[in-house]
């Protein structure tokens, strides 16, 4: 990585499964990672049990993290003042910015300001979620977690290389691609209900999964979600119940599958 | 303490003959990484500082640190051939697991 690149990466443990997901961010004279904030805590000690007598020093920065997402976001931190890192948390492009805690007011409405220079403006969490299913990408603590391996979220194309050297959990995330098949998958739903996360799937009677994320579209008049379905499930067009009405399986959920295009 | 094997020593010898360095020791070490989280480290090196500790074993000076001691308490190194390639092996009593070619483990 080159001073000012960012990198969307995945801490697992020993079994391959997810303990976060983290961007990487190249600063030049040391590395950052953001991370989700429940985790932060975690990490750190996940961390520290591995450095052994490397000089290396990990400590909590506590600076506040904005992000502009779209495919105007490289113009609004510029307009802002303000350094971003490439983070596309969507897949229509973005920044992540990087403030100290007592700077983040003035920088929430530099980039306010400079967001609504180019047709943009400030988003509440309601929308970020519409946006974020409408692209089909999970979300660490609602669609995956610690009892889930990378491939099964969907996160193979943005989060895994099969190509670098060892890394805690290589060897089960290695096998299950080469070897193994997935008995889920992280699917996109969608549904003229409205259904929720937490709803169980069902096919033919049986329960087949779960959902795990769920927003009305209110210009799609339907409601987008994700959830996880066993294998035979999750064929495109598959129809499956919930309590509170039918949905269909539109493919599997991908991070990254979505580039370009309208918010 | 950590020890090597007959094997394991004579080859230790052999290769510091092969590349000229005298009666250098080996460190032995752990560092962080690795398909199981943790993975052995093996040089030649006479420097050692008041965080080392210094075993002797079939005629090599071993030297490791405080911390990687923690991991390596007990272990024996031993040196295998076959089919599948050569190579040091650590026989590791505080490993939980090892990964597939043991060249990591867990603790």
């Amino acid at each position: 990585m080159s001073p000012g690149d960012a990198v969307y990466a995945l801490v697992l443990d020993g079994r391959g499964k997810i303990l976060a997901d983290v961007w990487v961010l190249e600063g030049g004279d040391e590395v950052r990672l953001t991370v989700p904030g429940e985790t932060a805590a975690g990490l750190q000690e996940h961390f520290d049990k591995y450095i052994v007598m490397e000089d290396v020093e990990l400590t909590s920065t506590g600076e506040a993290v904005l992000t502009v997402q779209g495919p105007r976001a490289g113009e609004v931190t510029e307009g802002a003042g303000l350094r971003g890192f490439p983070c596309d948390r969507l897949g229509y492009g973005g920044r992540d910015v990087l403030v100290p805690v007592a700077d983040r007011e003035r920088a929430h409405a530099a980039l306010v300001s400079a967001a609504q220079a180019v047709g943009g403006g400030e988003v509440d969490e309601a929308a970020w979620e519409l946006a974020r299913l409408r692209s089909g990408w999970p979300r660490f603590g609602a669609d995956f977690g610690p009892t889930n391996y990378p491939q099964e979220a969907g996160l193979k194309r943005i989060a895994v290389s099969f190509e670098k050297g060892c890394y805690l959990g290589q060897e089960v995330v290695c096998t299950l691609e080469s070897r193994g098949q997935l008995s889920r998958h992280l699917v996109r739903i969608e549904s003229d209900h409205e259904v929720v996360a937490g709803l169980d799937l069902r096919l033919d009677e049986q329960v087949v999964g779960q959902i795990t994320s769920a927003r009305r579209d209110p210009e799609a008049g339907r409601t987008l979600a994700l959830g996880y379905v066993k294998r035979r499930a999750a064929a495109p067009g598959t129809t499956l119940a919930t309590q509170r009405g039918e949905c269909v399986v539109r493919g599997l959920a991908e991070a990254g599958h979505v580039k370009g295009g309208a918010l | 303490m950590i020890s090597l094997t007959t094997k394991a020593g004579e080859k230790v010898k052999e290769i510091r003959e092969a590349e000229g360095l005298g009666d250098q020791g080996l460190r032995v070490r752990i560092i962080g990484g690795g398909c199981s989280g943790f993975s052995y480290d093996l040089f030649f090196e006479d420097e050692t500082t008041e965080l080392d500790q210094t075993f002797e074993s079939e005629g090599v000076q071993l030297h490791v640190d405080m911390m990687s001691m923690q991991y390596l308490e007990g272990t024996m190194i031993d040196y295998v051939e076959g089919l599948h390639g050569a190579g040091f092996k650590f026989v590791n009593p505080k490993a939980k697991s090892t990964c597939g070619c043991g060249s990591s483990f867990s603790a």
